[in-house]
């Protein structure tokens, strides 16, 4: 069974710095939190790749909960914590035979400390733009095996790798609506001889006001608000013993609709991510869809 | 009978939760802050206010781009704080409005009021006269109504907007005047 084949898919879904804001779902954005802010954010993140152009018709499932907190230690830096527990399988059939393999535990940490570089502040408006970087630590498995033998890398928890991670992100934001740009790019190094491609991220998020549909002149109000987000990545081939593996990397484009309630001290949401452009290296499972749901709090 | 009482004894205690702080020498303080514009980013605001600069009873409108403070009884009004503190919570600070209650007196040839009780000194200018030099920032009329108060020893409520001044107090533009009776 050619389990490289689904190599760098399965952690794809962990790149994104995920905002914490009442903004953009799957992705950063150039506002940064005040000083001595916390916030916390609770992901869960399911994803379904059954799209397989072999005979194995491979299946793979991924719950993934990213615990992200944040804390500013002034009003333009802050650090950002992400602690992902996954849970991955994949069912596969060789020869009429199915089988299944998994496993699930803690991911590789990711560590980023951000710094709001531009600030343009109007009434009940502003433009900001924020740098962003940092690394994984390989916290995550990357050794496990099951009854049958050593797990392939794509279900295994972590990278075993420390992968550096360099971004920006601009958002404009106001009362109605609102515009997020959002770049990274993930340098993944080598760990026993095995190496992820390297990852870049971008998205285009707009945000807009749904509710309450006439503001009130005073005070504050829960709001709602529809999101649509292009959330694109691509990833460069993975490499083992020094070789290009052909069943890897690609360019991934995800449309994500989603909705989102914000109020003074919660932010809760979901989104489904659809992918629209799939242009895979090789034969791999492409995947179906992605749900997201998560809850920001602050304190 | 002892629901009535219950029920007595409960709305007692929330009427006296709104009974307005009647002796507050600084009211009504209106912040106009840049850059707030979503529900979620005002907590930050809220605490760097109370923690920062001491302010209580925080009030953001987020339609107004105003955020409303009061001061706990006593407390004076540091303008350098609220300026750190709205920085601090990542946003601009484009001016400050206030209410003070207080005695005209005179400082180097300029008027200026003192808040009753907690001692917060505003150096005063006139919001009709801005254009005009400094020592000369009050019309003719303001200036008679100051020197009557100031004679008199009589308090007065102005209302205006707040601006710092390097080494000295505050500067108050005065918007409204009105003497009160003792």
């Amino acid at each position: 069974m050619s389990f490289t084949r689904l190599l760098g898919l399965g952690v794809l879904v962990l790149i994104f710095p995920a905002s914490v804001f009442a903004v953009a779902i799957n992705s950063d954005v150039g506002l940064t939190p005040s000083k001595e802010q916390w916030i916390i954010r609770s992901q869960l993140r399911y994803t379904k790749k059954s799209d397989d152009p072999t005979t194995q018709d491979r299946e793979l499932e991924v719950f993934t909960m990213p615990q992200t907190l944040v804390y500013g230690f002034t009003e333009k830096a802050s650090v950002i914590l992400t602690i992902p527990f996954l849970s991955k399988e994949l069912d596969a059939t060789t020869d009429g035979i199915q089988t299944s393999r998994g496993d699930a535990g803690l991911g590789d940490l990711l560590l980023l400390g951000k710094y709001r570089l531009y600030t343009k502040d109007y009434p009940s408006a502003t433009s900001r733009f924020s740098v962003v970087a940092g690394t994984d630590v390989p916290t995550g498995q990357s050794g496990d095996a099951d009854a049958r033998d050593k797990l392939p890398r794509d279900l295994q928890l972590g990278s075993g790798s420390a992968d550096p991670l360099v971004g920006g992100a601009y958002t404009w934001q106001s009362l109605d609506d609102e515009w997020d740009l959002n770049l990274a790019y993930q340098f993944n190094t080598t760990a026993n001889k095995f190496e992820f491609g390297d990852v870049l991220t971008y998205t285009v998020a707009y945000q807009r006001r749904v509710w309450p549909i006439k503001l009130p002149e005073r005070g504050l109000y829960a709001q709602w608000n529809v999101v649509l987000e292009a959330n694109g990545q691509w990833e460069q081939q993975a490499q083992s013993h020094g070789g290009r593996l052909d069943n890897t990397g690609g360019h991934l484009l995800f449309l994500s609709p989603g909705v989102q309630v914000a109020t003074k001290h919660f932010v809760i949401e979901s989104s489904i991510q659809i992918p629209v452009l799939q242009n895979l290296n090789g034969n791999q499972v492409e995947p179906d869809f992605a749900l997201v749901a998560s809850v920001r709090a602050t304190f | 009978m002892r629901l009535v009482l219950g029920i007595l004894i409960v709305a007692l205690g929330l009427t006296g939760l709104v009974i307005p702080n009647s002796a507050a020498e600084i009211e009504g303080i209106q912040l106009q802050v840049d850059g707030l514009s979503c529900p979620f980013c005002a907590l930050g605001l809220d605490k760097r206010l109370k923690q920062r600069a001491g302010l209580d009873g925080i009030q953001v409108h987020l339609k107004q781009g105003v955020t409303e403070a009061t001061l706990p009884h006593s407390q004076g009004l540091d303008v350098g704080k609220v300026q750190r503190a709205v920085q601090e919570a990542g946003f601009t600070l484009r001016g400050i409005k206030l209410t003070v209650i207080g005695k005209i007196s005179r400082d180097g040839g300029h008027f200026t009021v003192v808040s009753r009780h907690d001692g917060t000194t505003f150096l005063l200018f006139d919001a009709e006269h801005q254009d005009t030099e400094a020592g000369s920032a009050l019309s003719q009329a303001l200036q008679q109504r100051l020197k009557h108060a100031q004679q008199t020893n009589r308090l007065v409520k102005l209302r205006g907007s707040v601006h710092e001044h390097a080494g000295l107090p505050a500067g108050l533009m005065i918007e409204s005047f009105e003497e009160l009776a003792e």
